[in-house]
């Protein structure tokens, strides 16, 4: 089962207007990001399953990704 | 009126007297509410060389079309004067509840004008206005005045007040209200000082009329649907602010001691996460916001509770200072909210006096005896006391970081890092282009709510010296204001990513008036160059001079962290002012061409 | 049916009270809102709030039948019928039983409409069956 990667909002452009990526396992959170065109340095939360992790995060099978860029801030 | 209270109450303390006048439908249509308010009665009504600590300044506060209403975020007021930080304009924007009881007093503004005999504070409930005594009241922290009018009053009391600091007129004194929330920068507090006036308490039972009810209540349900069914909502929700301390470390836009670096070496000890587990209780919010960013927390290590802290909180106390300790920072926050004094200012004094100790500059003798190296607590917990009573060191930070380092020398002026006499807030601009240009622009001073660009710059090439990045900018200062003139919080916009066009069927169905954001983002830029003017106005030789960052920005890279070894160019500084001018309409020395206030319809404000 | 709500996740925004208001009063004023919310700050640092659990003890001593039952089985103060004798108020369990004759000319009471828990972001508000109560 590949893991899901589900971006916030202003991310989902970069993706094709999806809110839900099927993406393989076994690469890091920050690898992913930039194979699908995102730059990772603009996003500032990555949540799997339901926990923080950073972006070289290792992702597995069946991890549901959120990631969150920040539009705006402060 | 639709969509307003329908009063302007005007309080006059040389006389004690208070009166209400209804709020001028030209007024409304042109300037809407909030901060548009603000700068309508500042420049009408406050004359030019007011001293911002005399009877002439005035302290406008006003509430918007959207505030007490069930839109997302209708939970601010405005607070306008002439600042006593900068001599300039300075608005500062309070969360709540503080806006929607005012308007259910029927209250659209009030205007605190002169000065009182003795101090008093404003009691309002619904028709009954009073001053009353506040002399039992005076030299009282916030929190405990706050607590006693609740008592006293009942829990439907809204209450706004200002600590030692403003009653010692610091120029950026705050004012508090609801245990956490402040109209934080600029002086604002000061200036209530300045006119004895301790609180305001406001009750009201009156009803908002509103010109569509049935399409209001359907624009505001699809709003609070967009927010709810937004991707970031849990997250945000769960850390509010603090879900950018990690990101800001990474990218080199934490600040750290001093602004020296964009990245704290220990500054996972601060990062949002841990900041939950270790102190956080209630995620406490505004007037009807679905996002609460308030992180209410009960500090175990200080024995203490306190609202807080936030990103600016945590960068400004925290990163900036060395200190590495969350519930450390946390009773930083609550020692100055008690006092009344800006976090964001009052870290960025102590983080220069930090600097200046390190470097010789200052000995302990002129620390009164305390070791200020970065990262000292104590010593931090200490100078946030004397800066609110002025004693000792505390009364030079308090003068702010422009006017103390001037007065030191020694070289010290090249790491006050400010802008117009306003201390930058928590983000590091070594290398940031769009970000910098912000706050050198930005029309209270180096502060960053105007326009927040960090991802954009990320997205288009930090050092990117380009015209695009010099109209996100223009862009984002003319819209992202325009919901503190809304009577508003940007934050579901700027953080859920909810789509902006849903305020519209709302703003029409409650005022009764057609707006498209194209409308309000020219409001916003008619405004944006009213305060512009207003800088003129008021202080000699207004221009380009006041728009250049600190050196810092252009002459010393950071040494180490995410931004090593990047700087930007003193060139690319100018070659970004001169676009920024262009772009806006305005001389090569930044001040607005008359066929620019022409042609934005100004020209009869500013006759 | 009836409404709940879990205490620890109110942030106190009020914006429940003001769609309450909306929709028993087609006004926009949290006052004549029929659910309560109680800051406890700033300790214990929490907001407890109070709703209509649908007990009927109001109905129960209404001499007027003011207060009635609609399809669902929530109990609403049928506006024109009530003669505020306020013998209403302190039945009420959770103290949600509403005068304020300066507001209202009428009692009022949560019909449970549900748009409170519409607006609320942290969905510390639901509505769900009642539990059974053991003997």
């Amino acid at each position: 089962m590949p893991a899901t990667l589900r971006p916030s909002g202003s991310l989902r452009d970069v993706v094709g207007g999806q809110a839900e990526v099927q993406v393989e396992a076994g690469r890091t959170v920050r690898e992913t990001l930039a194979a699908l065109g995102i730059v990772p340095e603009v996003v500032a939360l990555v949540v799997v399953n339901e926990e923080q992790q950073s972006k070289d995060y290792l992702i597995q099978e069946g991890d549901v990704i959120r990631v969150l860029a920040v539009i705006g801030g402060g | 009126m639709n969509g307003y209270g329908g009063r302007i109450l005007r309080v006059n303390l040389t006389n004690g007297t208070v009166t209400k006048e209804p709020t001028p439908p030209d007024v409304a249509h042109d300037f809407i509410g909030g901060r548009g308010f603000g700068i309508y009665f500042l420049l009408k009504e406050v004359p030019k060389g007011a001293d911002p600590l005399g009877p002439e300044n005035k302290l406008i506060i006003s509430s918007g079309p959207i505030s007490g209403m069930m839109i997302p975020g209708g939970g601010k007021c405005d607070w306008t004067t002439k600042a006593p930080l900068t001599g300039g304009y300075a608005s500062a924007s309070m969360g709540g509840h503080f806006t929607a009881e005012m308007r259910y007093a029927g209250l659209d503004s009030i205007i605190l004008e002169g000065i009182s005999p003795k101090p008093v504070y404003l009691f309002i409930d619904d028709d009954k206005i009073e001053l009353r005594d506040a002399s039992d009241l005076w030299g009282k922290a916030t929190f405990t005045v706050e607590k006693q009018f609740k008592e006293k009053l009942g829990e439907e009391f809204q209450v706004a007040v200002i600590g030692v600091g403003g009653e010692n007129l610091v120029p950026y004194a705050c004012i508090n209200h609801d245990y956490g929330r402040q109209a934080g920068r600029g002086g604002v507090g000061a200036v209530m000082g300045s006119k004895k006036v301790k609180a305001i308490v406001v009750h009201g039972t009156k009803s908002i009329p509103v010109a569509d009810m049935d399409a209001y209540r359907k624009a505001g349900m699809a709003l609070y649907k967009a927010c709810k069914d937004s991707e970031g909502l849990k997250d945000w929700t769960r850390y509010g602010t603090t879900i950018v301390v990690s990101w800001c470390d990474e990218v080199g836009a934490l600040p750290t001691r001093n602004f020296s670096a964009g990245s704290f070496e220990d500054g996972k000890n601060l990062y949002g996460p841990v900041m939950r587990e270790k102190i956080v209780i209630t995620d406490k919010g505004c007037f009807g916001c679905p996002s609460p960013c308030g992180k209410y927390s009960r500090n175990k290590k200080y024995n203490s509770y306190v609202e807080g802290p936030e990103y600016e909180t945590i960068g400004m106390m925290g990163s900036n200072l060395g200190i590495d300790d969350i519930e450390a920072v946390a009773q930083a926050n609550l020692l100055c909210d008690d006092l009344g004094i800006d976090t964001i200012s009052a870290g960025n004094a102590i983080g220069w006096a930090m600097e200046c100790y390190e470097k010789g500059i200052f000995t302990k003798k002129d620390t009164d005896g305390l070791d200020l190296k970065f990262g000292n607590v104590d010593a931090t917990f200490t100078l946030i006391e004397k800066i609110a009573r002025r004693e000792g060191l505390g009364a030079l930070l308090a003068e702010g970081v422009k006017r103390a380092s001037k007065k030191v020398g020694k070289g010290s002026e090249k790491f006050a890092i400010q802008v117009k006499g306003m201390e930058q807030s928590a983000y590091a601009t070594h290398n940031a282009t769009a970000m910098l240009l912000a706050y050198m622009t930005c029309d209270v001073g180096a502060h960053h709510n105007r326009a927040w660009a960090i991802t954009y710059d990320l997205q288009v090439g930090r050092e990117k010296v380009v015209p695009e990045k010099v109209a996100r900018v223009i862009w984002l200062q003319n819209f992202r204001p325009m919901f503190d003139v809304l009577g508003g919080c940007r934050l579901q916009w700027v953080e859920l990513g909810i789509d902006r066009d849903l305020y519209v069927p709302a703003l029409e169905a409650i005022t009764g008036i057609q707006r498209s954001w194209e409308d309000l983002d020219k409001v916003g830029e008619r405004i944006w160059n009213l305060t512009r003017l207003f800088w003129a106005r008021e202080n000699e030789g207004f221009g380009r001079a006041w728009d250049m960052p600190s050196p810092r920005f252009y002459e010393e890279a950071p040494k180490s962290g995410a931004t090593k070894g990047q700087i930007t160019k003193l060139e690319d500084i100018n070659r970004l002012l001169d676009m920024y001018y262009e772009q806006r309409g305005w001389t090569s020395d930044g001040l607005p061409k008359p066929e620019t206030i022409e042609s934005l319809g100004l020209k009869a404000v500013v006759a | 049916m009836r409404l709940y709500v879990d205490n620890s996740k109110c942030s106190g925004c009020n914006a429940c009270r003001v769609a309450c208001s909306l929709n028993l009063f087609g006004e926009n004023n949290p006052k004549k809102a029929a659910l309560v919310i109680e800051p406890q700050f700033p300790a214990p640092g929490m907001y407890n709030v109070k709703v209509c659990t649908q007990c009927g003890d109001c109905a129960a001593v209404c001499p007027t039948e003011a207060i009635k039952q609609d399809g669902q089985g929530a109990y609403y103060v049928d506006f024109a019928e009530c003669n505020l004798c306020e013998a209403c108020v302190p039945e009420c369990p959770e103290e949600v039983m509403f005068v304020r004759s300066k507001l209202a000319d009428t009692a009022w009471k949560c019909d449970l409409c549900g748009d409170c828990v519409a607006v609320c972001g942290t969905s510390a508000l639901w509505i769900a069956e009642k539990e059974a109560v053991a003997a």
